[in-house]
């Protein structure tokens, strides 16, 4: 993300580690009417979703790049981030820096953001003006000129981006570490955003190779949202991206297993930065990519919200209501990598609290999912409370488009997260939530971090 | 949880202003019907109906916030607006929160300056148990000592967590050499030795205060009828008190006569700045053209002048924004940035110089062409959910701006010229008055005095 304003950048990172659940919540109930909508795939590959959602006279257009930290090679770490700020710098026909600034006129805002798995760049401005951001981003798929002078200013400023987001918050500088013996030698526990190090030694080369190599038709997705006619719309997108060319190889990365261990893998730091310790633990679990045959992402979501959604759930009843051990209590679960996640607990003790007595309770609260199933009406509750989220998130265009580009980049179909989820959600029972707890959460997949002042 | 609430109303309002300020445009469309009446004990309400998506979004202001807050017990606005949804009529806390999630019904309150806001979220179908909640925990809360004390536990964990954040730090000194003695100075979520003396009586009696049906509005977004909120706040909300309560908006504040600046040390490899000044309220009838001047100078996106200058042309930074916030005692004018420790100096004296430029140099009409067409164009993005459109009319609402304060909005923007932006710049951002706070390590101390240290010269316009 090259824009600081915002708050979802490297979104996989933020949200993977379960600070908050904004983005899992996307839907529509069974009552609402199913969304208006056109795939298609250009001769070069290039796939199309546009969906009509006319509540306001506004489109977001999010052009999606399957290229991510995951692809990156140890050394290089940083560089689909580094790519993704230079994509501003200009081509043939619009100058360094005046994409922003062409679309602002128009009333549109545009950023990016990196994550391990893609990279996706959106503009969104009225709906009658959605050709301008079209043009724009066909014209920057095979055309960026990429020159020493505006690479070596950007480089400056993602190190200060990497000074902000990580260097200068010790609950940052601590999860990169966590993250790296979590995942082990899989290319998630490698920095999105590289290290200092790695930013530094990235040249001009490399980003040439890079883009060259992933930004073609046949390796994104474009998914267009708003007030807009569907059919005119795949129009327009063929008028702009059909005469772009495809390119011939496109490297799938190297996804391992994570690590498998005899017993938890555990990870103490201690910052003088830090004021108050956190408490967190990771089980590498499967994403709805990896499991589309059975309902266990399905179920290992409504786990999370069982245990750790709210202040209802049973870690902030036991770990911040019974206990006093704890101020913040949460589990998360995203399900929207492509490869492993973690099913992610994680606490805040109060000053002085026994730490060990907290990861004591917090293991019991796992436990009991595995001995007792699930009474119905915490179940109906957590099922409820899924089902509402996701049409609270049908509210904004950026979080259909957002879903529809996740789940269509993981070559998943898109519509079981509108039409089809809230049967879904319905479908999983009790047993299965003591059969996705047996399964799943295990020390052998386990890693426990703690930060101490 | 960590960090960073000290602000949360402060900034809500700088967004609800970035929203506005990027537009208005077109009259609301025909399927957005705004109705507005009052109810008979005194309760505002403005309804903008949407049936699109089977859902509602309520938000509710009512006068008492932080500003509030007696001196000694800061924190109490904060506290209060926390405890709102712990309970309430025949629900102890538990009860009262599973019976919320198991509706999916999200309901909480939040603290600002002026205000205490209220958000409810709810499906259509649930709008009833919703209503009943609020009633109960506006009307009958629980105010349960377990609960309260749980509250100041998490309130004391998260303001020592808080010291971890320059940027939360920052703001902490900042507001006292903006503000003085005025109450927007005092910190919105208290300090360890404050919320010590705050006792759940203190808390009774200010919710008591704040949520009062005159003075107070609610704007509902989403899938409802007139009627069927007309039965709802009949049925549960029709007690609320109908006499205006003790809070009056806080005096107006004047800016400090010296700008000084302040460091604070502290171990990280990045220096957190941010500058302000008192701004305005908005009733001033300079507040469009500091909109505008503002989005010029440091608002949102990349293509502002501060941006242009200190992250595109130089590389020192990865953020940098100015933003104002116009409460109804006139709020801050801020400026805010992280760079790396080296490049502290240079980037507060870029600060300055851009400052200086906007006061001493008229901007070029392709500049005001280009961020009036920016303000007035991206207007429909800023209204194009239920959330939106409940915060705007909310805010229209309790800062009583009309009911055609959207529609009038882009032809008051495009009124604005380039004299009125110099004017504005030299009102409000005199740098003898523009007070400086830098959080890092000491070699990037900047100098001692208020003098414009600039080593590089202006940039010329263009």
């Amino acid at each position: 993300m090259r824009d600081g304003s915002g708050s979802h950048a490297l979104t996989s990172r933020i949200h993977r580690f379960g600070v908050a659940l904004a983005l899992c919540a996307f839907c529509i109930p069974s009552s609402a009417s199913a969304l208006e909508a056109r795939t298609f795939t250009l001769e070069n590959g290039l796939k199309g979703i546009v969906a009509r959602e006319s509540k306001a006279p506004v489109v977001i257009a999010q052009m999606w790049y399957r290229v991510g930290s995951v692809d990156e090679k140890p050394g290089k770490a940083g560089l689909s981030h580094m790519l993704e700020h230079m994509m501003f710098q200009g081509t043939e026909s619009v100058p360094p820096e005046a994409f922003s600034k062409i679309i602002a006129r128009e009333g549109g805002e545009d950023n990016a953001s990196t994550t391990t798995d893609y990279t996706m760049y959106y503009v969104k401005l009225a709906s009658d003006r959605l050709e301008l951001a079209l043009r724009l981003e066909a014209d920057r798929m095979r055309g960026l000129k990429l020159s020493e002078e505006e690479f070596t200013s950007e480089n400056l400023v993602v190190r200060e981006e990497r000074r902000m987001r990580t260097d200068a918050d010790p609950n940052q500088r601590m999860l990169e570490r966590y993250r790296a013996l979590l995942f082990g030698d899989h290319p998630y526990g490698r920095p999105v955003i590289g290290s200092m190090k790695e930013i530094e030694g990235l040249t001009l080369a490399d980003l040439t190779a890079w883009y060259q190599t992933y930004y073609a038709p046949n390796n994104a997705t474009l998914v267009v949202v708003g007030d807009v006619d569907p059919e005119e719309t795949e129009q327009l997108v063929k008028k702009h991206f059909a005469h772009l060319a495809s390119q011939p190889q496109i490297p799938k990365p190297q996804l391992p297993d994570p690590p498998s261990r005899q017993e938890p893998a555990r990870l103490e730091v201690t910052d003088k930065g830090a004021k108050l310790p956190i408490w967190m633990a990771g089980y590498t679990v499967p994403s709805w990519a990896m499991t589309p045959d059975t309902n266990d992402a399905m179920a290992l979501d409504i786990l999370a919200t069982v245990l750790g959604g709210g202040g209802s759930s049973r870690l902030h009843t036991r770990l911040i209501r019974e206990l006093a051990l704890a101020v913040s209590a949460s589990a998360s679960y995203s399900g929207h990598a492509m490869s492993w996640e973690p099913f992610s607990l994680s606490a805040m003790p109060k000053a002085g609290a026994d730490l060990k007595e907290l990861e004591k309770a917090m293991f019991e609260e796992v436990e009991r999912l595995q001995q007792e199933p699930v009474p119905a009406r915490e179940l109906e509750k957590a099922q409820n409370g899924l089902i509402a989220e996701r049409v609270y998130a049908m509210d904004a265009i950026d979080h259909i488009a957002w879903i529809i580009g996740r789940m269509s980049l993981n070559g998943q179909d898109w519509r079981m997260m509108f039409d089809d989820y809230p049967a879904r959600v319905r479908a999983v029972t009790s047993a299965d939530l003591q059969r996705v707890a047996r399964k799943y959460l295990q020390p052998a997949r386990l890693t426990v971090g703690i930060l101490k002042p | 949880m960590t960090a960073r609430r000290f602000f949360t109303g402060l900034w809500v309002a700088v967004f609800w202003l970035l929203w506005m300020a990027s537009g208005n445009a077109a009259t609301p469309r025909e399927r957005d019907k705004i109705q507005t009446w009052v109810e008979e004990n005194g309760l505002q309400v403005i309804l903008i109906e949407n049936h699109v998506n089977p859902m509602v979004e309520v938000r509710i202001l009512a006068r008492g916030g932080a500003a509030h807050d007696p001196v000694g017990r800061e924190g109490l606005a904060s506290l209060t607006a926390w405890m709102f949804n712990e309970g309430g009529g025949e629900f102890d806390s538990s009860a009262f929160q599973e019976r919320l999630h198991y509706y999916g019904i999200s309901m909480a309150a939040d603290v600002g300056s002026d205000t205490i806001e209220v958000h409810l979220t709810s499906l259509s179908e649930h709008l009833d148990e919703a209503f009943a909640r609020m009633g109960d925990a506006m009307l009958r809360p629980r105010f349960a000592q377990a609960d309260f004390e749980r509250a100041l536990r998490e309130r004391s964990a998260e303001l020592i967590k808080s010291e971890e954040d320059p940027s939360f730090r920052a703001s902490r000194a900042l507001m006292p050499m903006i503000f003085g003695n005025h109450p927007y100075a005092r910190p919105t979520t208290g300090t360890q030795e404050s919320i010590k003396r705050i006792e759940l009586a203190d808390i009774r009696l200010h919710h008591q205060s704040t949520f009062r049906a005159p003075g107070m509005v609610m704007a509902i977004a989403g899938d409802v009828t007139r009627d069927q909120i007309e039965a709802r706040l009949k049925r549960h909300l029709e007690k609320l008190s109908s006499e205006p309560g003790p809070f009056v908006p806080p005096p107006k504040a004047t800016p400090a006569e010296k700008g000084l600046e302040k460091h604070i040390e502290m171990d990280q490899p990045q220096t957190t700045v941010r500058m302000g000044v008192v701004a305005m309220d908005r009733e001033d009838p300079d507040f469009y053209a500091l909109t505008v001047m503002n989005q010029l100078l440091g608002g949102g996106g990349l293509t502002s002048r501060l941006n242009q200058v200190v992250r595109e042309e130089r590389g020192l930074a990865y953020g940098i924004f100015s933003g104002f916030s116009p409460l109804a005692g006139r709020g801050p004018f801020t400026i805010s940035t992280e760079t790396k420790t080296e490049s502290a100096r240079e980037a507060v004296a870029l600060i300055r110089s851009e400052l200086k430029r906007m006061m001493e140099e008229e901007i070029s009409e392709a500049e005001l062409g280009d961020v009036l067409r920016y303000l007035t164009g991206s207007f429909p993005l800023h209204l194009d959910g239920l959330d939106k459109l409940a915060e705007t009319w909310c805010r229209i609402g309790f800062y009583r701006r009309g009911l055609d304060y959207l529609d009038t909005w882009p032809d008051k923007i495009r009124a604005v010229t380039r004299a009125d932006i110099q004017r504005v710049a030299k009102r409000i951002l005199n740098l003898d008055r523009l007070q400086t706070v830098t959080v890092g390590r000491s070699s990037t101390n900047p100098p001692k005095t208020a003098a414009d240290p600039s080593p590089s010269p202006a940039d010329p316009p263009r």
